[in-house]
């Protein structure tokens, strides 16, 4: 936009300082360039108003110095530029430049005013806009310098006219430094008369220009093509130019022009966009701080107007920033980002920055520096940001004002969810009425969740899939978000405060891991298909996983998958599978595989998802995929059961273990349901802070290990198992028991024949047997084999369920969800067919270090009497772990 | 100075450990100090009974984390 007079005498625009004029003949460094000698120039676009605002018979001073503040202009400082009023009156003036030049009550020119009646008149009605450019310039060179003062004037779209006054400017003002070159636009101060700017008289893009113009040494005058080249003018040659990508060519020898004064110079001191009334006020230039102020004189309101702006395209464009799909890079800021757009005519170089988000700060490292690529009208940049919330900023290098910002741009983890309901409803946006728990995410959240708009395309009928993207940040309570979602997001962010995660859910309900590692149709495209956009009338290849993969720019920082019942139970279809999505996930070939076990999404036995087997299946899962493997948590804390199976029976259960299926809030499931918490929300925190534990094994894991288990004694009564830590119930409620037992290697367990209870350190569990004696080979124990409870225990009420929780084995943790068992040794989840640990015969004490850590630390150890109390010997040994 | 798996009546004394006992006193020995640790279990050493009767086992005080005693 532009600036124009709305009320008369009412209010003009100041800089906070004035520019003052100095003496020309003291050389200056300038245009990078020491030594030189030279004047200044002044330029502004303006729009003169049309009938009867312009016609009165006198001349308007536009902008300068008027040092009597009488709205008269002749004080022994002033230097100011003027229009003749379209009035026949004003003879040769009519529409015609003035220039009163004063400095120290010298004059520049034979009186204080120099009429330019040489100049092509303007024309005031209200449209044609032109450029106006006056200068006082040496036009000789640094060691014999000339001084000339000069106008020009070009029409927007249109043509040039200048006129240098030949008579070279007086040696006392050209040395004078008491002038005031500018000291206001408009002229407004005066109450009454004629010379006070008239309603509708506009500018925009005013500058002060320390230095020379490009200077025409065959016609002695300012270049025209230089003129033409700031105001698109008729026969503009070559690039188009603003004020500062002028100067930046001037000034490094890149214009071109014939006839061109070599080492003219120039700096681009003061540059006000005027653009608004509330921006482009500061000062864009070299010369500092000095931003227009609005002065209003005779308290008269509305003396200022905001107006379209009327300066030529290339000024007013600006470059652009192409938005990538999702605003969030993953790579956990170790990923290079490419960000690319385009620029305009007249644009020779661009820079960009990162900033935090939405301030000015500049991201360390990321400041203000060329783009990597420029050329045929694109820029771009690869920058490796660090984790966190960025806005990115592009200019033109020469000409700050024309710059362009993409902002809330997030660095940080991506997850994809992989599955079929178990895992998608916790997340989906069709599992609603959604976050009916109205979760809040916490203070300090950043992330995205990400979901493809449908699963198959439309299934009947093509209907293009398109990215559904919900920002995600702390303090929101989102209303079209799951619970499972809000919780997953608060989770993480207990344990990555501030880091920006994304969720991507990519599991679709119903769905079997076999039809997605052949690439099968599901409705109107495939499972994987290729990686791009889907078409407007067809996925054109396209599929789930394609789909996705480009969403995220080819990056997964890690796999989330639970997968039941249809985790498939061929090795090769497992592989299969988890080869297509590296295979279309290629910037992130190698991310991990957080592997979350069946019984997180429990169904009562005999249901299949219920069934070591298909927990042998997850754990298969991992330990195929070598070191990039996680075995998330055994979670004891969902007591939502998936029954009714079949749906005829008395259906105590609450339909799906991630759904809010409640019979009262429009499911199909219990009426004495309280799953959305127990469901669907609890599974969202196990996940979420699963996937922390996943980055930061410093979280201490919960409950039980099974570190190892041997019989006390040779009458094979009583089998201890090292538990790893101190364990407790909750409440004070008695053991519910968890461990089960097998005497035929694995084939088969129970949690029957044994009483269990916790020696005196709580960190052993000690089973007795109830009958006789167990053999001596082929037993061996697990822990939380199967899901102990549910409604077909009896409970239909889950919240009442609930409470036997209370009697599962928990440390010290207040969390009672649960990051246990590391695809690792030492645990009962360890093998691949999911068959415990063996009980072996009692060995040689040992002391085991049961998790990563280095230093040297003391622990202190205990010899005890048969009798279980009597300390026979107590020591502090120092443990060196590397 | 460190015994690693001292005899009768030895030291079998690790790291800060306390005084020698008297001979004959019940004692017990650790035959190794130091592991490269990792994400599961690891084990660091033996704990050997000396001088101790029958069916002595060994725990841990204030579980320090990452640490157990098994067999013992």
């Amino acid at each position: 936009m532009a600036i124009r007079i709305k009320t008369i005498s009412a209010t003009d625009l100041r800089p906070a300082n004035n520019v003052t004029k100095r003496n020309y003949t003291t050389a200056i460094t300038v245009g990078g360039t020491a030594g030189k000698v030279v004047g200044w120039w002044q330029a502004a676009f303006v729009r003169l108003p049309g009938s009867p605002n312009f016609t009165s018979n006198t001349v308007y001073p536009l902008w300068g110095h008027d040092g009597n503040n009488a709205g008269n202009f002749n004080s022994g400082q002033d230097g100011v530029v003027w229009i003749g009023g379209d009035n026949a009156s004003q003879g040769a003036l009519r529409l015609r430049p003035r220039r009163t030049a004063r400095s120290g009550n010298q004059n520049g020119y034979a009186a204080a005013n120099q009429d330019f009646t040489s100049v092509s008149a303007l024309t005031a009605n209200g449209t044609d806009v032109y450029l106006l450019v006056y200068g006082e310039q040496n036009t000789g060179t640094d060691a014999s310098p000339v001084w000339q003062g000069w106008f020009a004037r070009v029409l927007v779209g249109g043509g040039v006219s200048s006129q240098v006054i030949a008579t070279a400017l007086a040696t006392a003002y050209v040395t004078s430094a008491t002038g005031v070159l500018l000291s206001q636009i408009f002229n407004s101060r005066p109450a009454t008369g004629a010379a006070r700017s008239p309603v509708n008289l506009a500018f925009e893009n005013f500058a002060h220009v320390n230095g020379d113009f490009p200077w025409d040494t065959a016609n002695n005058r300012p270049h025209h093509d230089a003129l033409l080249a700031l105001a698109a003018g008729t026969g503009a040659p070559g690039a188009l130019h603003s004020y500062a990508s002028l100067i930046a060519a001037q000034n490094a020898g890149t214009l071109g022009y014939a006839n061109l004064r070599a080492d003219a110079k120039a700096d681009l001191s003061f540059y006000w966009p005027m653009s608004s009334l509330s921006a482009g006020l500061a000062n864009s230039g070299t010369g500092g701080t000095n931003a227009l102020v609005q002065s209003n004189w005779n308290s008269l309101t509305g003396g200022l107007e905001d107006v379209a702006s009327f300066t030529p395209a290339h000024w007013t464009t600006n470059p652009t920033i192409t938005e990538p799909v999702v605003k969030f890079h993953g790579g956990r800021g170790a990923l290079p980002y490419t960000a690319s757009g385009t620029y305009q005519a007249g644009t020779t170089a661009m820079q960009r920055r990162w900033v935090l988000a939405g301030t000015s700060t500049p991201v360390s490292g990321f400041d203000w520096a060329a783009v990597g690529t420029f050329g045929g009208g694109t820029w771009s940049t690869t920058d490796t940001l660090p984790i966190g919330n960025f806005d990115l900023q592009v200019r033109d290098t020469n000409d700050v004002s024309r710059a362009a910002t993409m902002s809330d741009f997030l660095v940080g983890t991506v997850v994809l969810t992989h599955g079929q309901s178990g895992m998608a409803g916790v997340n989906e946006n069709a599992n609603a009425p959604k976050n009916v728990l109205n979760i809040a995410l916490s203070a300090g959240v950043q992330g995205i969740f990400l979901e493809g708009s449908s699963t198959d395309a439309g299934g009947g009928s093509y209907v293009k899939p398109t990215p559904l993207i919900t920002r995600m940040i702390g303090g929101q309570t989102p209303a079209g978000l799951t619970q499972g979602t809000l919780l997953m997001m608060n989770e993480w962010q207990v344990h990555n405060p501030g880091h920006p995660l994304l969720i991507a859910n990519m599991a679709i309900g119903g769905t079997a891991m076999a039809d997605w590692a052949a690439n099968a149709t599901i409705g109107q495209w495939t499972y994987l298909g290729t990686v791009g956009e889907p078409g407007a009338g067809s996925a054109g290849g396209v599929g789930r996983v394609g789909h996705y993969a480009w969403m995220l720019r080819g990056i997964a920082d890690v796999h989330a998958i639970m997968w039941t019942p249809n985790m498939s139970s061929v090795q090769a279809t497992r592989t299969a599978y988890a080869d297509a999505i590296d295979a279309r996930f290629t910037v992130t070939p190698a991310s991990p595989w957080l592997v979350l076990p069946p019984w997180r999404g429990h169904r009562s036995p005999p249901d299949g998802s219920s069934t070591p087997g298909k927990r042998a299946e997850h754990v298969a899962f991992v330990a195929e995929r070598g070191a990039r493997g996680i075995l998330g948590p055994y979670w004891p804390d969902i007591v939502m059961d998936g029954n009714p199976i079949p749906a005829s029976t008395s259906n105590p259960g609450s339909l799906h273990c991630a759904f809010h299926s409640n019979a009262t809030l429009g499911g199909s499931g219990s009426s004495v349901s309280d799953q959305n918490q127990v469901g669907q929300a609890r599974l969202g925190r196990g996940i979420g802070r699963s996937l922390a534990w996943a980055y930061d094994r410093t979280i201490k894991a919960h409950g039980p290990r099974v570190v190892a288990a041997w019989f006390r004694d040779g009458a094979r009564t009583v089998i201890e198992i090292e538990l790893g830590r101190a364990v407790r119930t909750l409440n004070g409620a008695g053991i519910n028991n968890q461990f089960w037992v097998s005497t035929d290697d694995g084939a088969t367990f129970a949690k029957t024949g044994f009483t269990v209870a916790l020696d005196a350190t709580a960190t052993r569990a000690v089973l007795t047997s109830t009958g006789g004696a167990w053999p001596a080979s082929n037993v061996r124990v697990d822990y939380a084999r199967a899901w102990p409870f549910g409604p077909a225990d009896g409970d239909l009420d889950e919240a009442l369920t609930e409470r036997k929780l209370d009697g599962l084995l928990y440390d010290d943790q207040v969390h009672r969800g649960g990051v246990n068992l590391a695809a690792l040794p030492g645990n009962p989840l360890t093998s691949a067919n999911g068959n415990g640990v063996a009980v072996a015969a009692r060995g040689t004490a040992k002391l085991l270090a049961t998790e990563r850590w280095t230093g040297t630390r003391n622990v202190t150890v205990r010899m005890i009497a048969a009798d279980g109390v009597t300390v026979l010997r107590e020591k502090t040994l120092a443990i060196t772990g590397s | 100075m460190m015994f690693i798996g001292g005899g009768v009546g030895g030291a079998g004394r690790i790291g800060g450990g306390g005084r020698r006992p008297a001979p004959g006193t019940p004692d017990f020995s650790l035959s190794n100090s130091s592991a490269t640790t990792a994400w599961g279990t690891v084990s660091i050493g033996d704990l050997a009974p000396i001088n101790a009767p029958a069916g002595v086992t060994f725990r841990l005080v204030d579980e320090p984390a990452g640490l157990a005693v098994v067999n013992g």
